[in-house]
């Protein structure tokens, strides 16, 4: 039977620190971040995205997914920044 | 249906219009597709008759183009000011505050993309002028989005100015940031007043960087359906003379 107490310990497990230390954790986010914010895999995936953003929205005549990759360009191409801003007004 | 002469029907019948009149678009793509089918019906079955496209028509169709210019252009006026803030070195892209000359590059396409994309969707029309509704539908549709990115060109400019001269001026912009202060700490606070100081001249830039965006977005469409014109007049002259 489910209780609060094994509810708990059950929400316990999503807790990634009890898998990997809190360094570990931190290492993984700024390699994602410099994955895909920032240097060359941004860059390629933003160039990407806003090629398939024309080829979706003009050539197939698409533009739900062509508005959509050009939002994903836009975030990419500029939400390294703001991640790096808001790091700078926490510390 | 009646046959205007702008176009010669054709011997074997074709696809007749709504005799009830053209039907009224609700978005780009519905007027795209509208106009596609009064073209081939009148490469098929001639020109559509005088009181086939109606006033109403005609509004439905300036207002699709007018709303699409408008928002297409507001949303490139936005990301304007950012763009050139990259090339400044004001704010980064891809997380770097030194942009290469391809970031640059890339900020200012990823600008000008949206309205770009608007022009060249609407340019896609440009083998459908060829009877009395799909010319009428066109011009309208073109008229609605040269409307539209001239008001958008005034709000755009007006609003620059109006955080050039108002908004980010050192007067207005220091006490502003001081009813953040307890929220936000003061050397924050100090390094934020210089940061708008040196970027609120970017938004004069700017202004006038959507008047060239505008101008192309406007340049596109209306440039492909002329130049598509001049060729299909030279071919239809080729074939005359065999």
């Amino acid at each position: 039977m489910f209780s609060i107490t094994t509810g708990t310990s059950l929400l316990e497990k999503f807790n990634p620190l009890q898998y990997i230390s809190q360094e570990e954790y931190v290492h993984l986010w700024s390699k994602a971040y410099n994955l895909v914010l920032s240097g060359f895999w941004g860059k390629l995936m933003a160039a990407f995205c806003l090629f398939g953003a024309f080829w979706f929205g003009v050539y197939r005549k698409m533009p739900g997914l062509g508005i959509v990759l050009f939002l994903i360009t836009v975030i990419i191409t500029y939400l390294g920044g703001v991640v790096k801003a808001a790091f700078w007004w926490a510390n | 249906m009646g046959l205007g002469k702008d176009v010669p029907p054709k011997q074997d019948g074709g696809i007749v219009l709504n005799p009830s009149g053209a039907e009224k678009p609700t978005g780009l793509l519905t007027a795209i597709s509208l106009i596609e089918t009064y073209a081939m019906s009148e490469r098929e079955s001639g020109s559509a008759p005088q009181g086939f496209f109606t006033t109403q028509n005609r509004v439905s169709f300036f207002a699709v183009g007018l709303t699409g210019g408008l928002v297409s252009g507001l949303i490139a006026a936005m990301l304007t000011p950012i763009a050139i803030g990259v090339i400044e070195k004001y704010i980064p892209i891809f997380g770097s505050k030194e942009p290469s000359f391809y970031d640059q590059f890339f900020a200012l396409l990823v600008s000008i993309s949206f309205s770009l994309g608007y022009a060249l969707v609407i340019s896609r029309v440009r083998g459908d002028y060829v009877g009395r509704a799909s010319k009428s539908a066109i011009n309208n549709l073109i008229f609605g989005l040269v409307t539209g990115a001239i008001l958008k060109l005034v709000i755009a400019v007006v609003a620059f100015h109006f955080m050039y001269f108002i908004v980010l001026a050192p007067h207005n912009i220091g006490p502003l940031l001081l009813k953040l202060h307890p929220l936000v700490k003061l050397p924050t606070l100090e390094v934020w007043f210089q940061w708008l100081g040196e970027f609120r001249h970017v938004f004069l830039t700017a202004s006038y960087l959507v008047a060239f965006t505008t101008f192309l977005t406007i340049t596109i469409p209306i440039a492909s359906i002329v130049l598509s014109r001049g060729s299909r007049r030279r071919k239809t002259q080729e074939e005359k003379w065999g």
